[in-house]
Formats: structure tokens, C-alpha cells, sequence
């Protein structure tokens, strides 16, 4: 089966959160430089406990920092009555 | 540099040195047919394994981590995973195709040089620690795919 395509918006939150380092983020997200380092290369897709811990470092919820790749299927709108 | 990159570095260094000694030790002078009876290049063999074998735990306290540090996280661990499970593979495959070579270049004198059971299993075990540190480092560059797994 394919790997998962997620994008993510680390790189511009960390700089929209006051230009947080990649060591503060790491070290909030419990996590190592290097892992936020391939994050943002797009090398590494974060298991969901630290996409959660990320996301909380940004005061944001993890739909807003990470998102799929378009051919893997955004969900599907609500139906409407 | 996280403490996974150090070690599978500092694992190469300690491990190359050790498996390049160890093969030229073997292979020089008279090669693997008196290398049991050659009590010199046994005893410095030796020494370049016993500077893997006891460099390695040496190396691995001096990698420790701080008390509270973030020394390894969950790509590490992928990681590490991937790679101990590539060095299984590697060392499995190199045994079967030694053994085979062995067995194509003997049958027709049906005795193998004895040194040959010494250079096996210490040759697979340099090759246990140079294979996982290799493909750590390759899959932790993003060279060999992404980290997770």
C-alpha cells in the first residue's frame, strides 16, 4: 500500500508563531530538530500523537497544520438535504 | 545531530576499522588455509574485533543521553526498526552465499580450510553492526525512502 501523502504548514506557523526555532518546536513537541527538519522537507509523515503535540505548540487543531495531498481524497463534503 | 545519527556514525567508524583489520589479518600471508595455525594474525584479528565488540558499549555511554533530553523519538525508532530489520536480512544473505562460495570452491578436495569457520561468524557479526548503522543513516538522510515505516 502507498504511504500516505500529508502536506503540512509547519514551516509558515513556526514563522507565524513569533519565528519559533525548529528546536523550540521540537522540544514542545517532544519530539527531535531532525524529525521537524524532514517534516518540513516533506520527508516524514508524523504518527497521530505527535501531529496532535505540533499542533498544540501552534494553538492550532491538526486539520489546520497538516492536510492530505489532493489524490488522497480530501473527505468528502457533507451531504446536503 | 541526534543521538540515533551519532551512534549509527560512530558505529560505522568503530565497526570499519574493526571488519578492515579483521580482513586484512585473514587474507594476508597465507590467507584463510593457515590462518588457525598462524598465532600472530589470530591474535591481531583479534584485537581489531575486540575493538569493535568492546568499543561499541564504550561508544554507546559515551552517546548517553542527558538526564530529561529528547534523545530519540518515534522516527528514530522507525528508524531503527527498519534498519535492524535490513541487517537480518544482510547478514542472513551473506551467510548463505559464503557458505555456498565455500561449498563451489571446496567440493572437489571435500575439506575446507578451518580458518574459514572462524572468519564467518566474526565476519556476519562485523556485518551486524555495519549494515543497521548504513541503512539508518541512508533512510535518516532520506537517501533509502522516508523515515516512517
Amino acid at each position: 500500500m502507498a504511504k500516505a501523502e500529508i502536506h503540512n504548514h509547519v514551516r509558515r506557523l513556526r514563522f507565524e508563531n513569533g519565528e519559533m526555532t525548529q528546536q523550540e518546536l521540537a522540544e514542545q513537541a517532544r519530539c527531535t530538530r531532525q524529525t521537524i527538519i524532514a517534516l518540513e522537507q516533506g520527508k516524514y509523515v508524523p504518527s497521530l500523537a505527535l501531529a496532535f503535540r505540533i499542533a498544540r505548540a501552534f494553538g492550532r487543531t491538526v486539520e489546520e497544520v497538516f492536510e492530505p495531498s489532493e489524490d488522497e481524497g480530501a473527505p468528502p463534503p457533507p451531504s446536503g438535504g | 545531530m541526534t543521538q540515533a545519527r551519532r551512534r549509527a556514525l560512530m558505529t560505522l567508524v568503530i565497526w570499519g576499522v574493526a571488519a578492515v583489520g579483521f580482513g586484512v589479518t585473514f587474507f594476508a600471508g597465507g590467507g584463510p588455509a593457515d590462518y588457525a595455525d598462524d598465532k600472530v594474525r589470530r591474535a591481531a584479528g583479534g584485537a581489531f574485533l575486540a575493538l569493535g565488540f568492546f568499543g561499541t558499549p564504550f561508544m554507546l555511554w559515551l552517546t548517553r543521553g542527558r538526564p530529561g533530553e529528547v534523545v530519540a523519538d518515534e522516527r528514530d525508532e522507525s528508524i531503527g526498526r527498519r534498519a535492524a530489520n535490513g541487517g537480518l536480512i544482510a547478514v542472513l544473505l551473506y551467510v548463505f552465499a559464503l557458505s555456498i562460495v565455500l561449498w563451489e570452491r571446496h567440493e572437489a578436495s571435500g575439506c575446507v580450510p578451518v580458518g574459514w569457520l572462524w572468519f564467518l561468524p566474526y565476519s556476519s557479526a562485523a556485518l551486524a553492526y555495519l549494515v543497521p548503522a548504513l541503512v539508518s543513516l541512508l533512510l535518516d538522510f532520506g537517501i533509502l525512502g522516508r523515515g516512517e515505516g
